[in-house]
């Protein structure tokens, strides 16, 4: 009777055990019964706010914020280099909302591993944009289309536009 | 006692395989880690997503062993090249831009390549993924640097047909018989770049 039991025991760690580390692999990967597409992170996000309070017909400020993933940075508003693509945000203005200025932080100067003598204007990991804005009384959408190229240390990706949409409350 | 035996090689062996499995997936998290963090998604929704097959490690579809697709483009001189006028040579299709720095990077060495292995049968084909409005400077850096190969001006058809390039530089070495060897997505050594040409060259025979 204790040999069957012996028996069984190993029997039972014998299939299931390496099930368990098999399956830590495939908790990894997708599931057969998983349809949709793995989702692939945007190298740039859009992070707050979604929404404004600001004083009607008053100068006031939208201060984008924005998030460039870890490993990866974008060209500053003014690269070095005339021919690399700079970061631009094209605004489209509605009634009762004009937008005058967008205000860019200085670009980090760096260099990259294959060109040490070259530097590069960029921007990494958390960005803040400031937009002066005048709205007239009511609720508005601000809309702008940020544009944008981001590398890593060996490669690039095509230039992406990312647009952002702001409510605009103004009292 | 040979039932004991047995009982002991079935634990040994179940103990075994458990370490292999959990060896084989730490080995397998650490490439995942390691492998480039971000991929973009097209803003535009019209942009067709990347062909199926889909290497997930390199961002690049796997057109290896499969026929280079063909195509057609101007060079910068405004005349038509086509992928068929190199019939039975080995060729390097680079996908590449201004505005990309490791591209420029990598491109003096294709020049030095091209000089080395021409005779041999083999050449580079640069292909521009610059908007057409930057088609001029494509031009003035061809001539900058002097690019001794044909730098062609891509366009969304020949970009798709390969893959979508999500990645700059791409490179696809094409063999002798217009079949792709290997293809790659960011900066590569020149020892790895002369490989992979090598390769190319004896692939397809004479």
């Amino acid at each position: 009777m204790a040999n069957n039991v012996s028996v069984a025991v190993s029997v039972f760690l014998a299939v299931l055990l390496p099930l368990f580390g098999l399956a830590q692999q495939e908790s990894q990967e997708k599931m057969p019964w998983q349809t949709d597409v793995p989702h692939k992170a945007e190298s740039v996000q859009f992070i707050a706010p979604a929404q404004v309070t600001v004083a009607a017909r008053k100068p006031a400020l939208i201060e984008m914020q924005f998030h460039i993933a870890d490993g990866l940075h974008i060209n500053s508003h003014a690269p070095h280099d005339k021919s690399l693509i700079p970061t631009q945000i094209a605004v489209a203005d509605g009634d009762g909302l004009s937008t005058r200025a967008i205000d860019f932080p200085p670009g980090v100067d760096t260099t990259l591993p294959f060109a040490p003598k070259e530097k590069l204007s960029v921007y990494t990991g958390e960005l803040v944009l400031t937009a002066h804005i005048t709205a007239a009384p009511g609720n508005h959408l601000w809309q702008g289309i940020l544009r944008y190229q981001a590398c890593d240390l060996n490669q690039c990706m095509p230039p992406r536009k990312l647009p952002i949409t702001v409510d605009v409350i103004a009292k | 006692m040979k039932r004991n035996q047995i009982v002991l090689i079935v634990i040994v062996a179940a103990l075994g395989l458990m370490v292999w499995s959990g060896y084989h997936n730490y080995k397998r998290r650490k490439a995942q880690q390691n492998a480039p963090q971000a991929v973009l998604v097209p803003d535009d929704a019209s942009t067709q997503s990347v062909a199926q097959d889909v290497d997930q490690d390199e961002g690049l579809p796997n057109l290896r062993g499969k026929k280079a697709p063909a195509f057609t483009l101007k060079n910068t001189d405004g005349k038509r090249v086509s992928l068929a006028d190199y019939k039975g040579k080995a060729v390097l299709i680079n996908f590449w831009a201004t505005w990309c720095a490791p591209c420029k990077i990598e491109m003096p060495w294709f020049i030095e390549l091209q000089k080395q292995y021409e005779s041999q049968g083999f050449t580079v084909l640069g292909i521009s993924e610059d908007d057409v409005k930057d088609h001029p400077e494509v031009a003035k850096f061809k001539e900058k640097i002097g690019v001794n190969y044909p730098i062609l001006l891509g366009d969304d058809a020949v970009g798709k047909a390969y893959g979508g390039l999500e990645f700059l530089p791409t490179s696809y070495y094409v063999g002798r018989d217009g079949k792709i060897v290997e293809e790659t997505a960011g900066l590569a050594s020149k020892d790895v770049i002369e490989a992979h040409i090598k390769k190319a060259l004896a692939a397809g025979g004479q």
